[in-house]
């Protein structure tokens, strides 16, 4: 039984590529809660399965009922379902029942349908940018076009 | 043959050189909407009535701000109410819309957060030393669009290399690998620029170049604002879209080709 406050909801897998280690993301999540000063209740972990969603589907039950929740506070926006469908059948849930998500990394509130939009267009655009150039992601590991400089510099521009 | 307006030709022509441009503010309102705000901010805070000249109240705030820690908690006051100002970063982007969307592209990320900066003249604890953003977590393909809420030259204002200038020190600095940031900024020091940005006007730069602010040795304080604008599709770095960029301006044929799935079920 819930009893109100917040659950929070960390991941067995990597989060755009990083894996967090489970004390790090709750961390995160309990910090969020402490500066919203959100009730915190402990948080359940999703397993490492990819593609399962059993731990977050219970936490959404946790929104209905008695002693409900007032809330889930993800450690990530991009810990939440891989398929549009069902993301927006979770934003939907939460709303539906005047809840509230908040993505603790991101420090976003999911608490109106206006909100939905901001955060599926930054899923959106985050799951193309692979095809953008440089895979979206600028490495400083290396140069971008390797480790040769002079192909760097052929490509700066004059 | 260039697809770029004359406008846009001129501004681009300009940033790759210098690495910069400084321009006219596109919605003068909105840049003093903000000041004004920011004013009554600052005002409030330290109890003082609304001050009959903006510019003058800014620039001699130091008479009223106290010890280093009043000043600290002015500045986070500021930044949180220009934080929780609805209106806040439209009005910001409105102020240099043309030229970021000419330096950088229509489709944008914005910065969610802010920089602001108070440096009191002779005060040594404001000092940026010499960097270069992309150094640390930021992507090369940002631009800063950076705002004084005063006239500033000189060292009330940032000083930063040319790109020229920048290449060359860039190809030396491992020169200076067992040395301080201080000792590299001592050898580059007579070629950095302090730029003069009046009042009414914006700065927009690219942080790759190395740039800065040195102790304040001017009559006045400095006040100003600074945000990071990229191309939504360009590389990021580590500050990531979403917790510490936005899509601002997605346009309709993007969202329809992030949501766009080919006919499946084939079994062929």
């Amino acid at each position: 039984m819930a009893d109100g406050g917040y659950r929070g909801y960390i991941v067995s897998r990597p989060v755009r590529g990083t894996h967090f280690p489970q004390r790090v993301q709750n961390l995160v999540v309990r910090d969020y809660a402490q500066r919203r000063k959100l009730p915190f209740r402990l948080s359940v972990t999703e397993y490492a399965m990819p593609g399962c969603t059993m731990m977050f589907a219970g936490a959404l039950a946790e929104l209905e009922g008695e002693g409900a929740l007032d809330g889930i506070i993800l450690f990530s926006l991009f810990v939440l379902p891989a398929q549009r469908e069902r993301r927006l059948a979770a934003y939907e849930r939460v709303l539906t029942r005047g809840k509230t998500m908040h993505a603790a990394l991101e420090n976003l509130v999911l608490a109106r349908p206006a909100d939905i939009r901001a955060w599926e267009d930054i899923i959106g655009v985050d799951a193309v940018l692979p095809a953008a150039p440089f895979g979206g992601r600028y490495e400083k590991t290396a140069t971008p076009l390797g480790a040769d400089p002079a192909a760097l510099s052929s490509f700066t521009l004059k | 043959m260039s697809f770029f307006r004359d406008d846009e030709e001129r501004l681009s022509a300009a940033f790759l050189e210098h690495g910069y441009v400084i321009a006219p503010a596109q919605d003068r309102a909105a840049l003093d909407r903000i000041r004004e705000f920011v004013v009554e901010r600052a005002a409030a805070f330290l109890e003082l009535p609304p001050p009959a000249d903006p510019a003058a109240f800014l620039e001699g705030i130091g008479a009223h701000t106290g010890d280093a820690e009043r000043l600290n908690q002015l500045r986070l006051a500021i930044i949180d109410g220009l934080t929780g100002a609805p209106w806040f970063r439209e009005a910001y982007f409105a102020c240099g819309r043309s030229v970021v969307e000419a330096l950088v592209g229509n489709e944008l990320a914005m910065q969610r957060g802010i920089g602001f900066s108070i440096q009191l003249p002779d005060d040594t604890s404001s000092v940026l030393p010499l960097h270069s953003d992309a150094w640390s977590e930021d992507s090369p393909f940002e631009v800063v669009l950076w705002i004084p809420l005063v006239d500033v030259a000189a060292t009330q204002s940032m000083f930063i290399l040319s790109r020229e200038r920048d290449l060359a020190w860039r190809e030396r600095m491992h020169e200076f690998g067992g040395q301080t940031v201080e000792e590299l900024f001592a050898a580059l020091a007579p070629e950095v620029e302090y730029l003069t940005v009046p009042y009414g006007h914006v700065l927009c730069f690219t942080h790759t170049l190395m740039h800065g602010n040195r102790v304040n040795a001017e009559a006045h304080a400095r006040w100003s604002l600074n945000v990071r604008f990229k191309g939504l599709f360009t590389p990021y770095s580590d500050k990531k879209l979403g917790d510490f960029f936005d899509p601002i301006t997605l346009r309709p044929a993007s969202r329809i080709g992030i949501d766009y799935r080919l006919p499946a079920g084939f079994d062929g």
